[in-house]
């Protein structure tokens, strides 16, 4: 089943605005393979994005040039999966968001492919085994954070030889395991604990990189067939109001390295339990999605540790969820202020994105872990009046980001009501968001002004250096009262090729920054600025850069060089 | 969307190794202490090609005895949580035995799914299932087996390029008592059944036969492709198709497949309006259905489904050629105020546009739900489990391609009441079902006092305010025994037993699996006289099998009382044939 799946990937678009006056709008481009030929008749199903009611879902085929186009879609942001099966697309491309208006070229590349032969103790094949894949980072060291290799994750099962064949996979680095032997895994019950390839426990299983179009052959594994262990419970807590067909799940991570080892849901007595598990350090966690907000619910971690024999009697109990909602405000121009920088097109508030981040560097909340590619957290776009709730959201600290459409707007302010004593507004962009459990957070505005600037250009090494392999660069306000505005405190990685980027850019004086990445640090790191310390140290080591610059209002400043 | 579907007699493990993970007693715990002796065995012998077979793995899946009663997880003396799969390998002479089972139900099977049945059926394939007394011990559970054969090739499209993640079927020759031949989808799992990266498909475990392979067309929903069917060698009638034979641990090798140029589907464009004011309805989901008789062939029939967005717009993709009727309906959980007019639209060769379908202000019909017998809020808590099913139909039946109708889904409160939208006017029929847990038993629907028996009218617009589901915790048991009163019986098991609550109007049952010494149990009953179906299958010279009743008898329960019965039986003689 996955293999058929693993030719769908998950493409998010970015890239020019729709008019708000032709709500109706087209998406349209090419899919390609590798070999420059067009992915004839590739399927594409292209999902809104954020919105909570009145999704759209709609499909279309490539026709014999690999075009297609879309028309007749709601200003809004989408994702794109394209089934075309065998083939994938890389990371950065699946990273991207489609706005209306927008003409596209999807490259696919051939899936890899991992095969070997899975043996008993004895040696002799195991029929019917299944292998299961998981991919725990990219091609650039990223971790990628729902461990699947292709959109609905892998297994791959043996065939009378012992042989399997796992094809269609997205570039990175896995892990190959047996579930159990032969034919009791379907039952859910399998009694046995994995083995990762070549013969070994999780902890040691080796890792195999796959770049698109490998084939790597002979990876063997000699299943141990090793009891596994039994973890058992009960779920308390917002239970009681559980619907039929949806009832709180579970899932256990890797206490060390965060990957999910295995998930399962309760019974109709809110009991459940995982068979098969290997001894070691775990994260259990129950959260419960439910159709609407009232109905959702996460618990904490519980740390457990299997060690020889089963662990029973947990309890997790479950919280309401928090939220925060609020509205988008586009400050209206007034006269001979911030001019618009384009007459047509504008952006519709609908093509926003607020995605919430958590503010600690090793989150502890199972959203941050699981990452984006868990349904549950999905970005939130505001409705047509600027109206949006970001749900499901356990209890943290929170920054909210917004991705923009088009070149136009820039993020103004983010602002709480005043509370307590206070009486003006507090600054939500400056310090994070706290968050208890089950609070309903409301008020939060997000305004946004036009004439925003932005600013391309390469780095290079100076005479005789060369550039370190991983670099980023920092935008730093330079009005000396800036010092705290952090929405105008941006970062950047910068590309291979020495490029970088920024849209959206606050009008004024800012200062630029390049340092090098350290091997220890994640491209996805949490922004640099949010530490008020780090800000500090970022705008004197900008000072003594000295590399100084001003972006009038909507001024497009490309091929922009920055010595390192 | 992870679908199980594997051969028979696996959805047949699944579905029952999954309700013993689904059901579970209320407890403070999840834990119940497992005090079963462990005192019973079952042994036997596995051969392959009538050799002794070393070393190959049996194993025994413990089936709850009852599937209408919860099952507890339960916990040994020793702290470890029992497990409902145990298995062993045969030693070097075939031989196995496993010991200190609990009394129970159990499927034996080998593990091996390279190796089948030397007596196989290819449209079947069923484990066996042994019920153990305490202390029993079953020998002589024996397995002779041969290594399966299997049929390898490479699906390719029409210009010669491998086709990747293409689904193939598989059919088994049957030959009918008059001479003709019959091919017959085999069971199979349709992930094994599908090609590779480079276009290759292996089939494995293949009981001793001929075959046609086939690939392309509508075929099951799994195996849908853009590609017309074609059958090996190449032909787009199956009637032509070039039966494979397989020997017992056969290779056969080169069974390519060519596929013809992709059909080509069209697109659908509309809008959904408010009938009355042109009002754009947003957010309502559209099914469109080819009528059966209008499509190319009985199985391939064409279908598109999509929702308007916020401006009352839908497209509906991948259509075929030609007449589609189409539904407006809320989403899953979901309600809308509208149905729709009868509406159809014709797919010729383009794509076409314009679409409109107008949605008419429904009905309502709501209520409240109650459990007779019982105020224990935590039984009154399960009324939040249950889903309500709606459906209005015209009044007439011959109105159905006409008149509008719909289909509804809703949740009861947690306060009891409940409510359905967009109701079309026509015969309202509702029934309730729950998500597993069948300790609850939905007795009647009541309107103003009155039992409604199978429908009632809603006329157009009219709101329904006074319905009462009334449902009742059951506590009644049945615990029978079977018995042939011909020695010969033709019939092959495994046989079912049902139980009908008569005088109801909702239609409540029961049903169990019979054990193979003929013995069965149902549980949480509402009391009242029930009829008892023993349902069975007769054997046919093709290999096929009909459903038949063979027997029927009138039981009353009480509640919390057991009823004990026999019904003999005469294999011979149905009293009844199923459907």
């Amino acid at each position: 089943m996955k293999a058929f799946i693993a030719a769908l990937f998950c493409l998010l678009l970015t890239g020019a605005a729709s008019a708000q006056s032709k709500p109706e709008s087209t998406l349209s481009g090419k899919v390609l393979l590798d070999d420059g030929q067009p992915a004839v008749g590739a399927h594409l199903e292209i999902n809104s994005v954020g919105l909570s009611k009145n999704q759209i879902s709609e499909s279309v085929e490539c026709d014999e040039t690999g075009g297609f186009k879309l028309t007749g879609l709601v200003p809004g942001s989408y994702v794109i999966e394209v089934a075309a099966p065998g083939y994938v697309t890389d990371d950065v491309t699946s990273r991207r968001v489609y706005r209306p208006g927008e003409i596209v070229t999807i490259h696919l590349v051939k899936g890899g492919v991992i095969t070997g032969k899975i043996t008993d103790a004895t040696g002799e094949p195991l029929v019917n085994a299944g292998v299961k894949l998981q991919r725990l980072r990219d091609l650039n060291g990223n971790r990628v954070r729902n461990g699947d290799s292709s959109f609905f994750g892998d297994d791959f099962r043996t065939d009378d030889r012992g042989i399997y064949r796992a094809f269609g996979l997205l570039p990175g680095v896995y892990i190959v395991g047996v579930e159990s032997s032969a034919s009791e895994r379907w039952l859910g019950g399998g009694n046995e604990a994995p083995t990762y390839y070549p013969a070994t426990t999780r902890d040691a299983a080796m890792e195999l990189t796959v770049r698109p179009g490998d084939e790597l052959s002979n990876i063997d594994i000699r299943f141990r067939g090793e009891a596994g262990r039994a973890i058992s419970g009960l779920v308390t807590g917002a239970t009681e109001s559980s619907q039929p067909f949806n009832r709180p799940g579970l899932i256990l991570l890797n206490a060390a390295t965060k990957d999910p080892v295995s998930s399962t849901s309760v019974n109709q007595t809110n009991a459940f339990v995982f068979f098969g598990i290997s001894d070691g350090e775990y994260e259990l966690y129950a959260r419960q999605i439910g159709r609407r907000e009232d109905n959702s619910a996460g618990s904490p971690p519980l740390r457990i540790s299997v060690r020889g024999a089963d662990v029973t009697g947990l309890s997790l109990r479950l919280n309401a969820y928090a939220s925060i909602s609020g509205r988008v405000i586009v400050e209206a121009a007034k006269p001979g202020e911030a001019p618009r920088c384009e007459i047509k097109p504008s952006s519709s508030v609908e093509e926003i994105l607020l995605r919430q981040k958590s503010e600690l560097r090793n989150p502890r909340t199972l959203n941050a872990l699981l990452g984006e590619a868990d349904e549950a957290i999905r970005p939130v776009a505001p409705d047509e009046k600027g109206d949006f709730t970001i749900r499901q959201l356990e209890p943290d600290s929170y920054r909210i980001e917004a991705d923009l459409p088009g070149e136009n707007w820039f993020v103004r302010s983010m602002t709480l009501p005043a509370s307590g004593a206070a009486k003006a507004k507090t600054d939500a962009a400056r310090s994070p968001i706290n968050l208890k459990a089950g609070e309903k957070l409301t008020g939060l505005e997000i305004t946004l002004a036009e004439g925003a600037a932005s600013l391309s250009g390469r780095v290079l090494a100076k005479e005789g250096g060369n550039l370190p392999s991983r670099l980023r660069v920092h935008l730093i306000p330079a009005e000396p009262t800036a010092t705290d505005e952090v929405l105008r405190f941006r970062e950047a990685i910068v590309e291979k090729t020495g490029s970088f980027e920024f849209k959206h850019l606050a009008p004024g004086k800012y200062r630029l920054l390049a340092r090098s990445i350290p091997d220890t640090e994640k491209d996805t790191q949490r922004p640099t600025a949010f530490d008020p310390a780090e800000r500090l140290k970022l705008k004197k080591e900008a000072e003594a850069a000295n590399h100084q610059l001003e972006l009038a209002p909507c001024q497009r400043v490309k091929d922009h060089t920055l010595r390192f | 969307m992870r679908p199980v579907s594997r051969n028979l007699s696996l959805v047949f493990l699944t579905l029952i190794a999954s309700s013993i993970f689904a059901l579970a007693q209320v407890r403070p715990t999840e834990l119940t202490r497992d005090n079963r002796p462990r005192n019973c065995s079952i042994s036997g012998r596995v051969t392959i090609n009538g050799q002794p077979a070393a070393n190959v793995q049996v194993l025994f899946i413990e089936f709850p005895a009852d599937f209408n009663s919860p099952q507890p997880i339960r916990q040994t003396a020793d702290g470890s949580i029992t497990r409902n799969i145990h298995q062993i390998r045969t030693d070097g002479e075939g031989r196995y035995q496993i010991n200190n089972l609990p009394p129970g139900r159990f499927g034996v099977t080998t593990g091996s799914r390279a190796f089948v049945a030397a007596v196989a059926n290819p449209l079947r394939n069923e484990p066996k299932i042994l019920s153990l007394d305490a202390g029993e011990s079953r020998d002589n559970v024996d397995f002779a087996l041969v290594r399966g054969g299997v049929i390898t090739g490479q699906i390719t499209d029409a210009e010669g390029r491998p086709v990747i993640a293409q689904s193939l079927r598989v059919f088994a020759v049957v030959t009918l008592p008059d001479g003709q031949t019959q091919f017959r989808d085999t069971p199979g799992d349709w992930v094994e059944r599908m090609t590779d990266d480079r276009g290759v498909y292996r089939v494995f475990g293949l009981p001793p036969g001929s075959y046609v392979i086939g690939a392309g067309g509508e075929g099951s929903f799994f195996s849908r492709s853009k590609y017309p069917a074609i059958y090996y060698p190449d032909a787009t009638d199956q009637r032509q198709a070039k039966p494979i034979p397989v020997k017992a641990g056969e290779e056969v090798t080169g069974i390519n497949l060519r596929l013809g140029v992709s059909r080509k589907t069209y697109q659908a464009i509309g809008r959904v309006i408010e009938a009355d004011n042109g009002k754009p309805v947003p957010n309502i989901r559209i099914s469109c259905a080819q009528a059966p008789n209008q499509s190319e062939t009985e199985s391939e029939g064409g279908y598109g489904e999509g929702s308007t967005d916020r401006l009352g717009n839908f497209r509906l993709t991948s259509l075929k050629r030609g007449k589609y009727f189409c539904n407006l309906h809320a989403g899953w959980l979901e309600t809308t105020e509208f149905y729709s007019e009868h509406t159809s639209f014709d797919i010729a060769d383009g794509d076409i546009s314009g679409v409109e379908i107008k949605a008419l202000r429904g009905g309502s019909i709501s209520g409240f739900s109650l459990i007779e017998g019982s105020s224990d809020p935590k039984v009154k808590s399960k009324l939040t489990q249950i889903m309500i099913y709606a459906q209005s139909e015209p009044e007439n039946e011959q109105d159905q391609e006409s008149q509008p109708s719909s289909h509804h889904q809703t949740q009861i409160k947690p306060d009891g009441t409940f409510l359905i939208t967009g109701v079309a006017p026509g015969k309202v029929s509702l029934n309730a079902h729950n998500a597993g847990d069948r300790a609850l038993s939905f007795l009647r629907l009541e309107r103003g006092g009155a039992i409604i028996q199978e429908s009632f009218p809603l006329a157009k617009g009219e709101k329904v305010t006074d319905l009462r589901l009334v449902f009742t915790v059951g506590t009644g048991v049945i615990r029978g025994q079977i018995q042939a009163t011909n020695p010969q019986p033709p019939v092959s098991t495994p046989f079912r037993i049902q139980a009908k609550l008569q005088g109801n109007s909702t239609g409540v049952w029961f049903g169990n699996l019979v054990d193979d010494k003929g013995r069965f149990e149902l549980s949480s009953l509402p009391n009242g006289e029930y009829e008892l179906q023993l349902h069975g299958f007769s054997q046919l010279p093709n290999g096929d099998r009909r459903q038949v009743i063979l027997a029927k008898q009138k039981v009353v329960v009480s509640a919390g009382a057991e009823v004990r019965v026999t019904i003999p039986y005469d294999p011979n003689r149905p009293v009844q044939e199923e459907r």
